[in-house]
């Protein structure tokens, strides 16, 4: 009985990873979809390297399971929002996610994209590291030439970042967020006066970590740690597609599937 | 007469389990449990960002033509599965499997497995 009951536990984690592994890592894809196989061994590599294209491999799409206690002003920004994913979601068409409209996703929502689907490209220069993300053809910068965070910036979607090495873990340091993002897919908010810290270690050549903490007292009650965060190295021969959020063929899209889907004829 | 037509289907498809990966929320569509397989004539491959969705038009068990869309991912996405613009395009005659929406029209998540296109099972590869 009990190899039955593992038999059936194999099949149910195995066939929706059979599924994945087109899009996920671990399985090359060139051009017209032609198989590459898996990337290679590990091979000494060199920790202060950050250069590739990096796919998350799994985990929750926010920080943590374990959300902070959100002060009024941030249970009031909770509850305005109408997500279309996780226990409180609702049809597309009635949700009022900024993804859907093709507004920016902003960090840290960026890096919580759908496991596996949507990778993002780091790029080191002497005095900057660019962070790319393949959802809506984005990026953000990284100072790395030693300035320090600004006093009182102006809020931007990305905020503002500078990086430096704390032995072989890069930390990365931002403020100055747009409080019109989501903090994730779920409608979390997000302040202006949040910062936020992550903490990528290539532990590996293939397997970079990513630890975060968020402190944004007007919207919770105490800092949020992330989960570890772990994304796998893409085959050299993958390339960042030009997926760009287009609001006119997003507008139609809404029209002719997301709206009728969601139950809604006229709007 | 749709809600019939997808309680028939329904029953067709409900053997299928086939997982399907959006990037947006999928709450409004029903279980992977609860597939409807369809034939018809595309009207329309929308090969747009952030979605690709396919229109097509199908005949119902009283033939009466009813105007589905199918939902797809983006072309990035499908890019890397091996599709393009041309996988598909109006006149094909397809038979797909959807998951089709709660709210009885007729929308469905299209999933790229095993479709039918003009009656060969649908080749991705190079030569496309």
């Amino acid at each position: 009985m009990s190899r039955y009951i593992f038999l059936f536990t194999a099949i149910l984690v195995f066939v929706p990873a059979l599924f994945l592994q087109g899009q996920g890592p671990g399985k090359g894809k060139g051009k017209g979809g032609k198989a590459t196989g898996p990337p290679a061994p590990s091979v000494p590599h060199d920790p202060h390297d950050l250069n590739g294209i990096w796919r998350r491999s799994g985990g929750v799409l926010t920080m943590s399971s374990d959300t902070p206690p959100m002060t009024p002003w941030g249970k009031a920004r909770f509850d305005a929002a109408k997500p279309v994913y996780g226990p409180r979601a609702v049809p597309g068409g009635l949700g009022n996610d900024p993804m859907s409209t093709c507004d920016p996703l902003g960090m840290p929502r960026n890096i919580f994209l759908e496991v596996s689907i949507y990778p993002m490209e780091l790029l080191q220069t002497p005095n900057r590291v660019i962070q790319f993300f393949e959802w809506a053809h984005s990026y953000r910068t990284i100072w790395i030439d030693g300035r320090p965070l600004p006093k009182d910036p102006d809020p931007q979607w990305m905020g503002y970042s500078i990086g430096q090495w704390d032995g072989d873990t890069f930390v990365v340091k931002s403020l100055g967020f747009d409080e019109r993002t989501w903090l994730d897919h779920f409608g979390n908010p997000v302040s202006e006066d949040m910062t936020l810290e992550e903490r990528y270690h290539r532990v590996d050549r293939d397997t970079l970590e990513l630890n975060m903490a968020i402190t944004a007292p007007k919207a919770y009650t105490r800092p949020w740690v992330s989960e570890k965060k772990t994304f796998r190295l893409a085959p050299p021969n993958t390339e960042i597609q030009e997926l760009f959020c287009v609001p006119s063929e997003e507008q139609r899209f809404n029209q002719l599937v997301r709206d009728p889907g969601s139950g809604i004829t006229k709007k | 007469m749709v809600k019939s037509f997808l309680r028939l289907s329904a029953l067709l498809g409900s053997l299928s389990c086939l997982p399907l990966v959006a990037h947006h929320g999928t709450s409004n569509y029903s279980t992977t449990a609860q597939t409807v397989t369809l034939s018809g004539t595309v009207t329309e491959f929308v090969w747009s960002n952030p979605h690709v969705y396919v229109l097509f038009d199908v005949k119902d068990a009283t033939g009466n033509v009813v105007h589905w869309a199918g939902e797809m991912n983006s072309p990035g996405v499908l890019k890397n599965a091996g599709w393009n613009k041309r996988t598909l395009k109006a006149g094909d005659q397809i038979t797909a499997t959807l998951r089709p929406n709660k709210f009885g029209t007729p929308v469905g998540l299209l999933s790229r497995a095993n479709m039918m296109v003009n009656g060969k099972p649908l080749q991705i590869g190079p030569e496309q």
